[in-house]
Parts: C-alpha cells; structure tokens; sequence
C-alpha cells in the first residue's frame, strides 16, 4: 500500500528545473533511498514534499490526502517529520526542550492552561515530557543522562544528528525523511546510525525515506532506490538493479564517450 | 614593568583614559554636577578620578600569554597602574594647558561646559601650572591604587570593590538613605554631613569597613551560611518560601522607609517593569524585535482615560470627548488589556513575513503611527489632539486614593506581580517553548510543527496585553496625558531595560528597569544625562556581557554544572564521541 505518492511534481527556480515531472510513490512500511549526483533535486523533493516549497506542478499524496497548498506545521501534523541537510536545532534550548518542542503538535495547551496549571495541562506537560524522554532515548545512552539538560549546542556533532532525528521522532510520525543523515559522521557512527534506521522502521514502524550518498548505508538500508538527475527520476528498483543500471552509472561517472 | 602587556599598551590605555576624561569635563559631568558623595569631593570630582582608578586597574589585570595566566606582583601591579593613571593625567593636563592658551570663553563658544568652575576644578583653585602638575600627580596616584587592587589577591580585591562602590553608592543615595533612617529613628548624623549633605569622612570609613568585612566574611564562609540556612529551614521549599516571604517584606516595607519621592519614582520603576515584562515576550521569548512598542503604551493609556471619564483638554477648558464611559478602573482594565491585545493582533498580522532588522524598521513605523493618531485632529473628539486629556480619575479602593504615591505604588506592585507571574508560567510551558523554537531558527520551528504565524501573532498579542498594564497606569498615576509622553524614546527605554537585564529573563527586567529608570530619577542630577547613561551601558552590556546582568537563570547554572555532571558521566560510560564543541556565540559564557 502507498503511504506516499509523489505525482508529475515539478519545481523550477527561475529557468532552472530542480524538479522536473518527478514520479514515485513510498509503500508503507518500507525504506525507500533517493540517490543522485550532486543538485539532482533530492532535497527539493523533501522541500516540496514538508512544504517549505510549493510545486509548479504535480501532486502529492499522504494516504488519502494530497499535501499541497498546505504549511509545514500542517504536514508536520499530519505525521510527515524530517531532519535537514546541515543540522538544524534551536541551539540555544536544552537537548530535552528541543525533543519537547517535537510534541507541540501532539498537543494543544493555550495561554489559559499555561497561566493556570490547570490539571490537563499538566498532565500534557508530563506526556510531553515522557514522549520526549523516550525520544531521546532510542539512542541509547548518547542522549541520555545529565546531557538532556543541557544546552544542545553543547552537543558533539554526531550528537546534533542523534538529537534532529530524536525531535523529528518526538512528532510521532508515520513516514520520516532523513537528508543525508550520515554526512559528516565517521565509519563507526556510520554504521551505528545504519542500525538505527533499520531499528526505527522494524521497532517503531516507521516508513522512512532517506536521502543518502554513502553507497554502504544506501545498500545496507534500502528495501528500494530511487535515482534522480536532473529532477527526473532514471531508475527505481533494488539497490543491485539500480546500482547497476547504465543511466545511473552514466549521471554518476559521465557517458562512455566521454569518459 | 609592562604588566605582560608591554609598556606601549599601558601607556596607550592611559591615553584613553585620559581622553575619556576630557570628554567627561566636556560634556559637563564633571563641572556641573557639585553634590558632594564624599567629605567635600564632588559626583563631578569623582567622575573625573574614575578613569584614572578603572585604567589603572585594567592594566594590571592578570594577562593571558600564550595559554598562562600571568599575575603581576602586587608592587608591579601598582608601578603599571601608576604608569597609566600618570598618562592619563598627563593627558588631562595637557588639556586644561590648550584650555588655558585659547582661552576660556573661545573654548566655550564650542563646549559650553568648559565653565571657570570646572577649570577650578580641574586646578584645584590654583594657578594652571600648579593645578596641572597635580592633575598628573593624583592621576599617579589614582592609577597605582586601581593598579595594586587590581594585582592584589582575590580575598582583598573583591571586598576592596565591593566596599568601594557601595561606599560611592551610599554617598550618592542620601534621597533614599537618610529617610529611611530617619523612620527607622536612627540619627544619621555621624554619617551624613549636615551642610554637604555627603558622607562625612567618619562615615564614610564606616560603611567601608563594614561592607569591607561583610564581604570578606561572607566569601569566606558563604558554604556554611548557606547550609546553615538550608538547616534552619528543613526543606528546599521552606527555604525558598523563607526567601520571598522576605523579599515580600522588603516590597511592603519599602515606600514606608523611602519617603514619598523615591516612591513615586519606585512606581514609575514598576511601569517600566511592566513594559519590561510584556516587550521582553515579544523580543526576549519570540524574538521578534518590535522598535515601536510604545504603541501599546499610548493604547493602554488612552484607553485608561477614555473608559474611565478622562476629558479633553480644550482651548476652552475641559470637554468631555465624544464617546466616554465611566467605569471603575479596576473594570477598565480587562477591556483595555483586551483591546491592546487586538491591537497587538493589527500590528502583527501586516508584519507576519518580517524578520530582523526589517521587522525593527516597520515596528518602529507603527510606533510613530500610533503616537501621532492619538494626537491628530481627526481623532480629536475622542483624545484631545496634541493637547491630550486630563482629569482622569484615580483607581480609589474606600478611601484609598492612589494617585497618592504609597498607595500608587501598591498598585504597580500588585499588577507587576501578576505580570511577573503571568510571563513566568509562559515562558515554562509549550506555549513558551514554542516562541523559543520560533527564535532560534523560524523556518525549522514551523517545520518541526509550531504555526509560526499564530504563535507570532500571539506573541504581539501577549507582549501588548502585558505592556498595556504599563500605560494604563501611567494615565492614572498623573491623571493627564499627552503625545510628549509617548515618543519613541518609550519604546527604546523599554528595549534597553530588556537588553540591560537579559533577553528572556525575569529578574534581569527587574534589575534593568531599576538601573535605567530608578537611578536617574533618583538622582535628579543625572536626569539631563540619562540618555548619555543609556548609550554607555548598553554598550557596556554589549562589550562584556552580551547576555545582560542576569541571564536566564536555568541556562548558566547549566554551564556551571556542566563539568561536574561530565567528570561524573565519564566515570559511567566509558567510550564516547567528540567533546563539547560550541558553534554560537550566543549563551556562551554565561554563568
């Protein structure tokens, strides 16, 4: 079944086509790669798909719900969490705040209930609090302990990569779309990460769809590729049938002629 | 000799001392301001000595050489201070000698300060050769005890500081010390000199030692007052209730002490809190910089007067305006909070895609634009036009009237309490950390599911309501108002008292407003340089605490705790990635 589906989407920033027609769909309960050389389009895709673009063209369909036209906060809400190409937190807020600022779209207190404690609202604020704990917490001790007060520009930079997808866990989503999420890691995070990709789709039950250049991650992950150039899609399949497919060898190392 | 810094610097950094002190006697602090603090030594004579003193304590400072600390020996530590004082008073004399060439009244022709009373000054009633000469001489002498405190240790220099400006405070504060004593029925005499109206050099002496041993003791045994303090009390919460039950005590017994002066100007503080308070949700919590918050505070104002029977002030006397209701003012207020949070709303939704400098730019507009609707023709029949209204009535409860400054003060207090406690639940809560999310980076809060367009409008809608509270009761603490009151001046004082205390934190917009509000009007002197005082301590703040005096609490208790909580993790989890590695400049260094 789709959870996703990305429809003729096109988006041009001037003359220039990031997206062009892009076609494909994410089952449910699957973890789909985008692969593609470098400005393929692959984070406009996440861009148009969280609606921090709108498309040109195109349709996009979350379940039964096509997500054009609305706000991020929307998408968001609707169950569509991402993390970001360069790390993205609120550095100056502690590493639990920043996972608790995940929850505010699973939760609804106003003025009135914050001025006022009344008991719902700290009954929300303790879910709040748990739901971000346990957040933090699918990354084992990494996150945990004296760390979670602190500030999260304090953090290791592998640790800011743990806490962006930590707060992007805490929104409670069902399909979740990671940017490169091993750039800048070295081997050993690497491969700790790769685990925890698998683990988020096989414990939490996430869909997940990742962009990704480490070919190792890409082929340790994937149930399926997708590969882009030029904001066209030129394969799809196995990590094998793409990773061996002409068009995708060409984008990647030129034409043969050329070469 | 050199100080770890070499000569040169020393020697420049008492140029610029004495620089600073020629453009302190040129802009009249000096010469102008004759109240004795001390003996018969003038603010103006302090003003003059200070640069010479914090110069000759900078350059003895401790350097930091390739990676070491380096101490000066107390004696060095005075030659290098002697070296800067002495160049600054060089610098000092070589002015009052260009002063004297030119002759007075051309130089005053520019600078009107230089008057034949500041030149006393600065000679000492001597001839120009002699007065110059000891101008060198006490900058000598001032540079090398700034320099030997600087370089003594820690245990003397610390409570020498703190002895010496609650010694200069004290001679300044006589407005406030003298009745409070005098209530109090203690003589004073000893203490302040009945003709000088300064300390007395027995008083002085006095208030040193003590404060001198205070602080010496308190650095010494601070742990075991403290612990004993947490015995006495049981329990951390019957700890904290002991220290607001003081602090409340404090509040109570305060305009009773100070007399009705500095009371009036304590409720003129808590306005200012109040618009602290409400632009500090805007800025500190959302940071959504608004330049034009005075906006709310004409609102606030204006609609104080309205609802509550003010007149138009007319060319033939008083008019009732065209629509007037006469409600309590306890009743006005809901209304008028809620009419500026609709306000707040107006002004927000036009501005909802600024950031920045952009934002500042348009908000400050809006404040312009307020100011001069409330004072235009068109909208005379309500509000007077420039003449403004009068007459409003004061907020009696029984025979309480509290244009009267003790009960006025009540009043503040009581509505700054609610607004303290109002943004305090704010700022801890989802609602809170949503407008935090929102300003450290806009475009990923809105991705991680916060509507940054309701929570911005929000934000101006809270901030509004809050700093409204502030003009409604300036209309009542005066009863009169006009469009002098509500210039843009209001709106950068309320950013100072902000920025003074610390973005985002509670007790810095206290202690903010206290600074910029309370000294100036205390010290009636000061008023013709209060803007003067605005520049040099925002800059201050900028230079060497850009997190303001007290920054939010939780945050550097953080930092401090950081340490000790990392010793400890090591020990439990062996094998770990990358250490700390701070990217923003901003929070760093709290604490």
């Amino acid at each position: 079944m789709n959870l996703l589906e990305v429809r003729g989407v096109s988006k041009h920033f001037g003359g220039l086509y990031a997206l062009n027609g892009l076609d494909f769909v994410v089952e449910r309960g699957e973890i789909l790669s985008i692969i593609g050389p470098n400005g393929a389009g692959k984070s406009t895709v996440f861009n148009v798909i969280t609606g921090l673009y709108a498309p040109d063209a195109g349709d996009i369909v979350f379940g039964e719900q096509s997500l054009v036209g609305l706000t991020p906060n929307q998408i968001t809400k609707l169950g569509i969490a991402r993390t970001f190409q360069t790390v993205h937190l609120f550095p100056n807020m502690s590493v639990l705040e920043n996972a608790m600022v995940g929850q505010h779209c699973r939760s609804r207190t106003t003025v009135f209930g914050a001025v006022f404690r009344t008991p719902s609202m700290r009954r929300e604020e303790r879910s709040i609090r748990e739901h971000a704990q346990s957040a933090l917490g699918f990354f084992g001790q990494r996150l945990a302990g004296y760390r979670q007060d602190q500030p999260a520009f304090s953090l290791s930079y592998a640790n800011r990569r743990r806490l962006e997808m930590a707060r992007a866990l805490a929104t409670e989503p069902s399909l979740l779309l990671l940017d490169e999420p091993t750039a800048g890691m070295n081997p050993r995070e690497t491969l700790e990460l790769r685990d925890h990709i698998v683990r988020m789709r096989d414990d939490l039950g996430l869909t997940i769809l990742v962009i990704e250049h480490d070919m190792r991650v890409v082929k340790g992950v994937s149930d399926r590729v997708v590969a882009c150039d030029y904001g066209e899609k030129i394969a799809e399949g196995s990590y094998e049938e793409v990773a061996n497919d002409e068009h995708v060898i060409e984008a990647y190392l030129g034409t043969k002629a050329a070469g | 000799m050199g100080g770890g810094r070499g000569a040169r610097w020393t020697v420049r950094a008492g140029l610029l001392a004495g620089v600073v002190s020629i453009y302190l006697c040129l802009v009249g602090l000096v010469g102008t301001l004759t109240s004795d603090v001390v003996g018969r030594i003038s603010v103006g004579r302090v003003f003059l000595s200070l640069p010479a003193v914090l110069v000759g304590y900078v350059v003895a400072r401790p350097a930091l050489t390739s990676g070491a600390v380096r101490r000066l020996p107390v004696r060095s530590g005075v030659a290098v201070g002697a070296l800067a004082g002495g160049t600054s008073g060089i610098v000092l004399a070589v002015g009052v000698g260009v002063v004297n060439l030119l002759g007075q009244d051309t130089v005053r022709n520019v600078f009107v300060a230089v008057s034949p009373q500041l030149m006393n000054i600065l000679t000492f009633g001597r001839s120009t050769v002699v007065g110059a000469l000891a101008l060198i001489l006490l900058g000598t002498l001032l540079g090398a005890i700034g320099g030997g405190v600087s370089a003594a240790p820690d245990d003397v220099r610390k409570p020498t500081i703190v002895a010496s400006a609650t010694t200069l405070t004290i001679g300044i504060l006589r407005t406030i010390v003298h009745p409070a004593l005098a209530q109090l029925g203690l003589r004073d005499d000893w203490l302040y000199s009945p003709i000088t109206l300064g300390l007395t050099w027995l008083g002085a002496i006095v208030v040193f030692v003590v404060t001198y041993a205070a602080t010496a003791f308190w650095r010494a045994q601070r742990t075991v007052v403290v612990a004993r303090a947490r015995r006495v009390a049981g329990t951390e919460a019957r700890l904290r209730i002991g220290v607001l039950a003081v602090i409340a005590l404090v509040l109570i017994a305060l305009p009773f002490l100070v007399g009705s002066i500095v009371t009036q100007i304590l409720g003129t503080v808590g306005i200012y809190i109040l618009m602290g308070l409400g632009l500090n949700i805007v800025v500190g919590y959302a940071g959504l910089l608004d330049l034009g918050y005075v906006a709310f505070f004409a609102v606030g104002a204006y609609t104080t007067a309205v609802l509550t029977g003010g007149l138009r002030i007319t060319t033939v006397g008083l008019v009732p305006p065209a629509f007037s209701l006469h409600l309590s003012f306890f009743v006005a207020v809901p209304i008028v909070v809620t009419v500026a949070a609709i306000v707040g709303l107006l002004i927000g939704a036009p501005v909802l895609r600024l950031r920045g400098d952009y934002l500042a730019i348009v908000t400050l507009g809006f404040g312009e634009i307020a100011r001069i609707l409330f004072s235009s023709d068109w909208l005379k029949g309500v509000f007077g036009g420039t003449q403004g209204m009068s007459g409003v009535p004061a907020a009696p409860v029984g025979s309480l009237q509290f244009r009267n400054a003790q009960p006025f003060y009540f009043l503040v207090l009581g509505f700054c309490l609610v607004a303290v406690y109002f943004s305090w639940r704010l700022a801890d809560s989802r609602v809170g950390r949503a407008w935090n999310a929102m300003r450290e980076d806009e475009q990923v809060a809105e991705a991680v599911g916060v509507s940054t367009v309701r929570y911005k409008l929000l934000a101006f809608a809270m901030g509004g309501a809050v700093g409204s509270l502030g003009g409604a009761l300036f209309a009542i603490q005066i009863g009169s108002l006009n469009d002098a009151s509500f210039t843009i001046l209001v709106s950068i004082t309320a950013l100072a008292v902000v920025i003074l205390g610390g973005m985002g934190s509670i007790p810095g917009v206290v202690v903010g407003a206290l600074v910029l509000i309370g000294i100036p009007g205390v010290l009636s002197e000061f008023e013709q340089y209060r803007l003067l005082l605005y520049g040099a301590v925002l800059m201050a703040i900028m230079i060497l605490r850009p997190q303001g005096l007290i920054p939010n609490i939780r945050r550097s208790r953080e930092l401090e705790e950081e340490e000790r909580a990392q010793d400890k993790w090591a020990g439990e989890v062996a094998g770990d990635d990358l250490g700390p590695e701070p990217v923003t400049p901003l929070g760093e260094g709290a604490g």
